[in-house]
């Protein structure tokens, strides 16, 4: 049976939709209840949009920010942790190498369950889904400005997170070469 | 304190969702549309229906050009490209300079004929020097004397008139070599038949030291698209190999040559998260992993550089290089 219209949206965009929401609130149900309220409401408010290829970004926003509201109703927020499939395939590497890059992967995961929804939101977005800040802004109807500094806030706050710990493995390594 | 950079920063989140996405157990949406479409009013179903039919209609326009991914594709035009729009360059910007010297700019025509004290007689006769010839001594006076600058001057015409320039005949002009040897042509050999590229690089390859890599096993499929062979005064500059697989999916194998003295890198940024150290065979080079599933690997060998990159698999990347051949 040929397929309609919507379904074939739905089929087209389901994945990454559910993926942003998933790296939003870490968690399956949350991400498929946040998957289907965003095309429903991206469904009903398709008469807004001009362009089909837009469809994507703009049904993964809503999403991304429903996610965001079902958090703050059950908050949680899991990570997967099966890092060693991760482990450097390079065969020159050595295990300190393979090591540190897990370790480096691990901190950037400890450092995103630390952030507030909205900043994990904004960083998925930008990052996972690579929309512009003002694709970002138009969906959402937020003003670029507030985009903006909410996205420079996130990076700020993940680079502070993260410069501990490199200041303590650097100190590591610095105390284990002079043993 | 040392800071994190935030461009190194910007990669690593990249990499951590898509990792973290790849891991992501997606269910199946066939059972979701299911569940969605009984929360969809049925009475506005065709109208939203029609609206979808509307913006897919609107969507199903011609591909845009991406000149991004054509440049990726054709890596060896770019290098003629650049080439060209370099040497495009060089004329626009001694264009002045030569119309001052037909406008009887003296102090220029003295630089020109104190240059070429060899020919001292022959330009005191040129008085009335045409654009092509006051050109060709602005030309002498940065290098050492050609000794026939007649096709000189028309290749210089063509560039600043009309650019009617071949792949076949296309003059290259280096600053650090002279202009009696200047007249450089690349010969470009295009195959979409394998079996006629394999003959032919098995007829280069005989002539040289160098080891130069043909793919032997494509990965699942992929299948042999175009090569290039690229020779510049009967040397090779480059052997360009690409396998096309699905969904348009492209893997080439580019290798690039460079003469005694000439000093190449990677080009690659160590510092950068992406790029990982690798050995091939004996050669030292680098692994990269970037978004979308791209992955590179380049070294570096005694006469030349090969990049073997496309949309695969690390795993699939690494059987295609075990699988080069000689």
């Amino acid at each position: 049976m040929e397929q309609s219209n919507l379904e074939k949206l739905y089929h087209q965009h389901f994945n990454k939709t559910y993926r942003s929401a998933y790296l939003v609130t870490g968690d399956h149900q949350l991400a498929e209840d946040a998957a289907q309220e965003a095309f429903l409401k991206a469904f009903a408010n398709m008469e807004k949009l001009r362009d089909i290829e837009k469809f994507g970004s703009w049904v993964s926003v809503i999403a991304a920010n429903y996610s965001i509201d079902l958090l703050r109703k059950k908050k949680r927020m899991v990570f997967t942790d099966s890092i060693a499939i991760h482990a450097d395939k390079n065969p020159e590497a050595s295990p300190q190498d393979s090591w540190e890059k897990i370790e480096t992967a691990q901190e950037v995961r400890d450092a995103l369950l630390l952030l507030e929804p909205d900043e994990r939101e904004i960083l998925v977005l930008k990052y996972f889904n690579d929309l512009s800040i003002d694709e970002i802004a138009s969906a959402i109807e937020t003003p670029s400005g507030t985009i903006k500094s909410r996205l420079f806030r996130a990076r700020k706050k993940m680079q502070k997170l993260m410069q501990p710990k490199k200041q303590e493995k650097r100190l590591m390594n610095k105390v284990s070469s002079k043993l | 304190m040392t800071k994190l950079k935030q461009k190194h920063i910007d990669n690593m989140l990249r990499q951590t969702f898509r990792e973290e996405a790849e891991k992501i157990v997606v269910p199946s949406s066939d059972k979701l549309w299911a569940e969605l479409q009984s929360r969809l009013e049925p009475h506005k179903i065709p109208e939203l229906e029609e609206q979808a039919g509307n913006l897919l209609a609107k969507g199903t326009k011609p591909e845009k050009f991406d000149s991004f991914t054509f440049w990726k594709k054709h890596r060896y035009l770019a290098g003629i490209a650049a080439a060209c729009f370099l040497m495009l360059i060089v004329t626009v910007s001694t264009l002045p300079e030569i119309l001052a010297f037909i406008q009887g700019n003296k102090v220029s025509m003295e630089m020109g004929i104190r240059s070429d004290s060899a020919d001292q007689a022959d330009l005191m006769e040129s008085e009335n020097l045409t654009l092509e010839e006051s050109f060709t001594l602005q030309g002498i006076d940065e290098g050492p004397a050609a000794p026939n600058n007649g096709k000189m001057d028309l290749s210089i015409k063509g560039l600043v008139d009309d650019a009617p320039m071949q792949i076949e005949s296309f003059p290259l002009g280096r600053g650090d070599e002279k202009s009696d040897t200047a007249e450089e042509k690349l010969e470009t050999l295009f195959f979409t038949d394998e079996e006629n590229f394999v003959s032919s690089l098995r007829k280069s390859k005989f002539h040289y030291t160098e080891e130069i890599w043909q793919i032997k096993v494509a990965p699942k499929d992929f299948s042999f698209k175009s090569a290039v062979i690229t020779n510049k005064e009967n040397s090779l500059l480059n052997v360009f190999q690409e396998y096309e697989g699905p969904e348009g999916k492209i893997m080439t194998l580019i290798q690039e040559f460079f003469n005694d003295g000439e000093v190449l890198d990677s080009g690659i940024n160590t510092a950068d998260s992406l790029t990982h150290p690798i050995q091939v065979g004996s050669y030292s080079g680098h692994l990269l992993r970037q978004p979308y599933g791209f992955h590179m690997v380049i070294w570096m060998q005694n006469n030349s550089r090969v990049t073997l990159s496309g949309q695969l698999s690390e795993e699939e990347l690494f059987e295609v290089l075990n699988s080069l051949e000689k």
